[in-house]
């Protein structure tokens, strides 16, 4: 068991210094002179120089690599041109509020998609499966920032039910309660394609499982069809939807851009939102690298997870 | 199907015959009609915060949508077929640095990289469809070359090889088309998501530039006119679900037709 944690732990090295390659490499796709375009067209030759030193971009290549990933890994990602402050700081800070986006959206995506998905393959060829099918269509084809601008415009402009801005209100209490409650309509956007993912996998998944011979034995021996999908078919069923969450984390952290956006949720995404309009560069490789490492580190995980809850993969690294 | 084909059409026409069915300038500015909702003498589908049509804007952006949706995904479907042909025919260490490198680039988020391209390149229709190409690339390359390893072991290829045909010849007339279906499948659906992906894009001002009409830069636009005027906004946003949801449909058509063991995958740009 050690040695397969070990190996799969060893394997994700290589693609997190791949992961650092490119994201260092996106900096060199600059046109022109880097330093000047960093410093914005009003800026004086000092400002200019000062730039091009302090981010070395007059040494060679590899050397301003290995410079930059010494100091990524020591937790120094640059400073900010626009804030003037250390990047890393600022990423970790705003990082925590799109995590809080992130969990709520997946919260939403596993009790919404999970149970349509249940309720159609046991139902099938049922109303209820159509339209499961048809929510699975519509939620891969909406885009979620347009999904959102609907719900602000339903939900928050003309029922007053959610605040459409921000994650705490300006006035009033501003606790837990307040926060799902600004949490709410993001979450419920975000969660709009994994939702439909998951319903879609677990339909598929479990309609295979329910045809395996030892469905059919558990049947044969009269137990009851809720106890026969619950405790027989549903553990096995739900196997590929872990692999999902995992990919779906993906979603999560990149689709999280453009709910910040729509929501002004003051997340990492909102913060490369602002960046990008201020060609903050530091600021969005630091924070491009860090959603990019963490992705890495969450397949990593559901990946353990999956050798954990299937045994005919355990400890084949 | 029928419904998505006649749908995807219509959509399609619609672009195509912009100049021809849009009566007024999509770019032209009339302040005194700001704003002006839908039914309004002259503009069907109202007008925009700058008093520009709504539905000259809406076709028009459905040609520049279309073609960014478009032209990346063949781009990328070329070059990943290519990739995957070579990683997956010759196998060996070229085989490892090929996959080794998809391996890293589908460690991004597909809008992340798409995002720290662009960023770096600067705003435009142009980066936004080269970084939509880059990120959709290892997707084609990987389910290329899983064909690829399944086919070269073929007794057809075998057959060509003993008969002394060429490497590129093997490749080109006997293992290309045996994968084609399945790229034309995967193709079909990643357009939906591509069309919506680059929506994105100019929805976070790094695609289309104003005042050039596209849906996603169109649904910004209309963003910060959401309470007063919801169609500006809408139409746009309409516009990319139904063209998206068309070539869904279509996918599962064509997939059904084409290779119906298949049961469709997880793509790179369902980030939007």
């Amino acid at each position: 068991m050690l040695s397969f944690v070990v190996g799969r732990v060893l394997a994700t090295v290589p693609v997190l210094l791949g992961v650092s390659v490119v994201v260092f490499l996106t900096m060199k796709l600059i046109p022109g002179d880097a330093a000047q375009v960093l410093a914005g067209p009003q800026a004086t030759r000092e400002q200019v120089e000062l730039i091009r030193e302090s981010l070395g971009l007059n040494r060679p290549l590899y050397v301003q690599y290995t410079t930059w990933l010494g100091n990524a890994v020591r937790g120094n990602l640059g400073r900010s041109i626009e804030l003037e402050a250390p990047v890393s700081s600022m990423v970790l800070d705003r990082l925590k509020n799109t995590l809080v986006l992130a969990i709520g959206s997946a919260v939403f995506a596993i009790t919404i998609g999970v149970p349509i998905g249940i309720l159609s393959a046991t139902r099938r060829a049922s109303l209820l499966d159509r339209a499961s099918v048809v929510f699975a269509l519509f939620g891969n084809s909406m885009p979620s920032f347009w999904l959102g601008l609907v719900l602000i415009l339903v939900l928050s402009l003309h029922l007053r039910l959610f605040p459409s801005q921000g994650m705490y209100s300006l006035r009033g209490p501003t606790g837990f309660g307040d926060l799902m409650w600004h949490l709410t309509l993001p979450a419920l956007t975000l969660s709009g394609v994994p939702a439909a993912a998951l319903a879609r996998v677990t339909r598929s998944s479990l309609l295979e499982t329910l045809h395996e011979d030892y469905i059919r034995t558990a049947r044969a021996k009269g137990i009851a069809e809720t106890r026969v999908v619950v405790r027989h078919a549903l553990g096995n069923a739900l196997l590929p939807v872990v692999t999902l969450v995992g990919i779906q984390a993906g979603y999560l952290l990149g689709g999280s851009i453009l709910v910040e956006t729509v929501f002004s949720w003051p997340g990492l995404g909102l913060q490369l939102y602002d960046a990008i309009g201020a060609r903050d560069l530091p600021l969005v490789q630091g924070g491009v690298l860090l959603v990019a490492g963490l992705f890495v580190c969450i397949n990593l995980a559901v990946d353990m997870l999956y050798s954990q809850l299937d045994p005919r993969i355990r400890y084949t690294a | 199907m029928l419904a998505a084909c006649a749908l995807l059409s219509a959509v399609v026409s619609a672009a195509a015959l912009a100049p021809l069915i849009a009566s007024v300038d999509p770019i032209r500015v009339d302040p005194r009609l700001r704003l002006a909702p839908l039914g309004t003498a002259g503009h069907v589908l109202g007008t925009d915060q700058l008093g520009r049509d709504m539905l000259s804007r809406t076709l028009w952006g459905g040609r520049v949508s279309l073609v960014v949706g478009i032209v990346p995904v063949a781009c990328s479907a070329f070059v990943g077929t290519g990739v995957g042909l070579i990683a997956g025919y010759y196998g060996g260490a070229l085989d490892h640095v090929l996959t080794r490198t998809l391996d890293v680039l589908f460690a991004f988020p597909a809008i992340l990289l798409a995002l720290a391209i662009v960023s770096a390149l600067g705003p435009s229709i142009y980066n936004a469809m080269l970084a939509i190409t880059i990120v959709a690339i290892p997707s084609f390359a990987r389910l290329v070359r899983s064909l690829v390893l399944g086919l070269r072991q073929r007794a057809f290829v075998e057959a060509a090889r003993s008969l002394g045909a060429g490497t590129r010849r093997i490749l080109i007339r006997h293992v290309l088309p045996n994968t084609a279906s399945q790229v034309i499948v995967y193709g079909t659906f990643e357009t939906g998501k591509t069309i919506v992906f680059a929506a994105a894009l100019s929805f976070l001002g790094l695609g289309a530039q104003p005042p050039t009409p596209e849906w996603g830069a169109m649904l910004s636009e209309g963003r910060t006119v959401l309470g007063t005027a919801w169609h500006v906004a809408t139409i746009p946003g309409l516009a990319i679900f139904l063209t998206s949801l068309s070539l869904n449909v279509l996918g599962d058509g064509v997939r059904d037709v084409l290779d119906p063991r298949q049961t469709g995958g997880a793509s790179r740009t369902d980030a939007a």
